[in-house]
């Protein structure tokens, strides 16, 4: 018994550590140093198996703990159990990537039928027979865009 | 901007951090973060990977579209137009706090900077000054370089400086943003290319990177600055 309540302890904190570690780590208005974002990173790209895994444990525990417990105990127990879960799932989310929509099968046209003002900045690429120009006003939301000029696969940045 | 093949593979990105603000990306093959700035592989299984840079212009809309008539421009995306960023989004951007500082250079963490990286050094040049000068003839590391402004007074090129005998050379621009070398005379446009001297090959592109000087320096700690006073 005391064994599955400690359990439940490490597997709820093991779900919100790699939860919100990488959180804490990446915020824009906070410098990151160079182990701490190494750390980080690493923690995000474990965050859904580990998650996971503590998830499972924690229902476990709980299962072992919720019997023979009175109401009380039962309530922790069960709040933990789905802040565990809940966590879990929330692991797959990066905010970042919920803020941000990268342009991943762009569309062209014509520059008489770009509506882009003439002093407006473009990024300009080149090669060969194909040329595309990326408005930074548009970069500037997309950020990233996922393109092929003719059969080369590039990806404007900005 | 990247290439986007790694080791015969074609990633697909998208944003998913972000580093003393300059943003981390993430392939959706490997799960792989990619510093943008530097194209390097910081995390994951495709780790210390170096994408290939693509080179690329930052131009007004009518110049690119004098140089290119048939080129093609992004379609705005519809379902995200409404939140694209307003004409002066730059200038609010140049006002917020950085999160990184090299106060010993005196420069400002916002001042807008043209990176470029050749002949084994790296070296910045401020955008103002540049557009003040018009024409820049410097040398960065063992690369003799031109930095251009050209006839809008926005858009800026660089170039390895090259006359057609192979030797650097003094060049003039002149009012239409167009050159002229002083060692054969020859007019060339602001796209590097020689007007009617069939024969002669075009400068050579330098790729140069406008970037905020904190995060220009931070990733190049040893660049130099052009006419820097120490």
């Amino acid at each position: 018994m005391k064994a599955a309540c400690r359990l439940l302890g490490l597997a709820v904190f093991g779900t919100l550590f790699f939860l919100l570690f990488p959180y804490w780590i990446i915020q824009p208005f906070r410098a990151q140093g160079a182990r701490e974002l190494a750390a980080a990173l690493v923690v995000i790209r474990w965050a859904p198996l580990a998650t996971g895994l503590f998830a499972a444990i924690a229902i476990a525990a709980a299962a072992i703990i919720w019997p023979a417990s009175r109401w009380n105990v039962r309530m922790f127990v069960g709040a933990g159990a789905l802040l565990a879960v809940a966590a879990a799932f929330l692991s797959h989310v990066n905010v970042f990537e919920k803020m941000f929509h990268p342009v991943g099968a762009p569309s062209f046209v014509a520059a008489s039928e770009a509506g882009v003002t003439a002093d407006d900045m473009v990024l300009a690429v080149a090669e060969n027979r194909n040329s595309h120009a990326y408005p930074i006003r548009e970069m500037g939301y997309h950020h990233v865009v996922n393109d092929w000029l003719g059969t080369v696969p590039i990806v404007a940045t900005y | 901007m990247w290439s986007r093949e790694v080791d015969g593979r074609v990633l697909t990105f998208h944003l998913a951090g972000i580093n003393n603000q300059n943003f981390l990306m993430r392939d959706d093959q490997t799960g792989t973060f990619w510093q943008q700035i530097s194209g390097r592989a910081v995390s994951g299984p495709l780790r210390n990977k170096q994408l290939l840079l693509v080179h690329s212009d930052e131009l007004t809309f009518a110049q690119w579209r004098g140089e290119q008539p048939s080129g093609m421009v992004l379609a705005p995306v519809k379902t995200y137009v409404a939140e694209y960023e307003p004409r002066d989004w730059e200038k609010r951007i140049g006002k917020a706090r950085t999160v990184i500082s090299f106060p010993s250079t005196k420069i400002p963490g916002r001042e807008v900077m043209l990176g470029i990286q050749a002949g084994g050094a790296a070296r910045a040049f401020s955008l103002k000054r540049v557009l003040d000068e018009k024409l820049v003839q410097d040398r960065v590391g063992s690369t003799p370089v031109l930095l251009v402004v050209g006839p809008d007074n926005t858009s800026v090129r660089a170039f390895v400086n090259r006359a057609p005998s192979g030797k650097p050379t003094d060049f003039y621009r002149q009012k239409d943003g167009t050159l002229l070398d002083s060692e054969t005379g020859t007019t060339w446009t602001f796209a590097g290319c020689p007007v009617a001297a069939i024969g002669t090959a075009c400068l050579p592109p330098v790729d140069m990177l406008k970037d905020y000087w904190f995060d220009w320096r931070n990733y190049h700690p040893d660049t130099t600055v052009y006419l820097a006073k120490h």
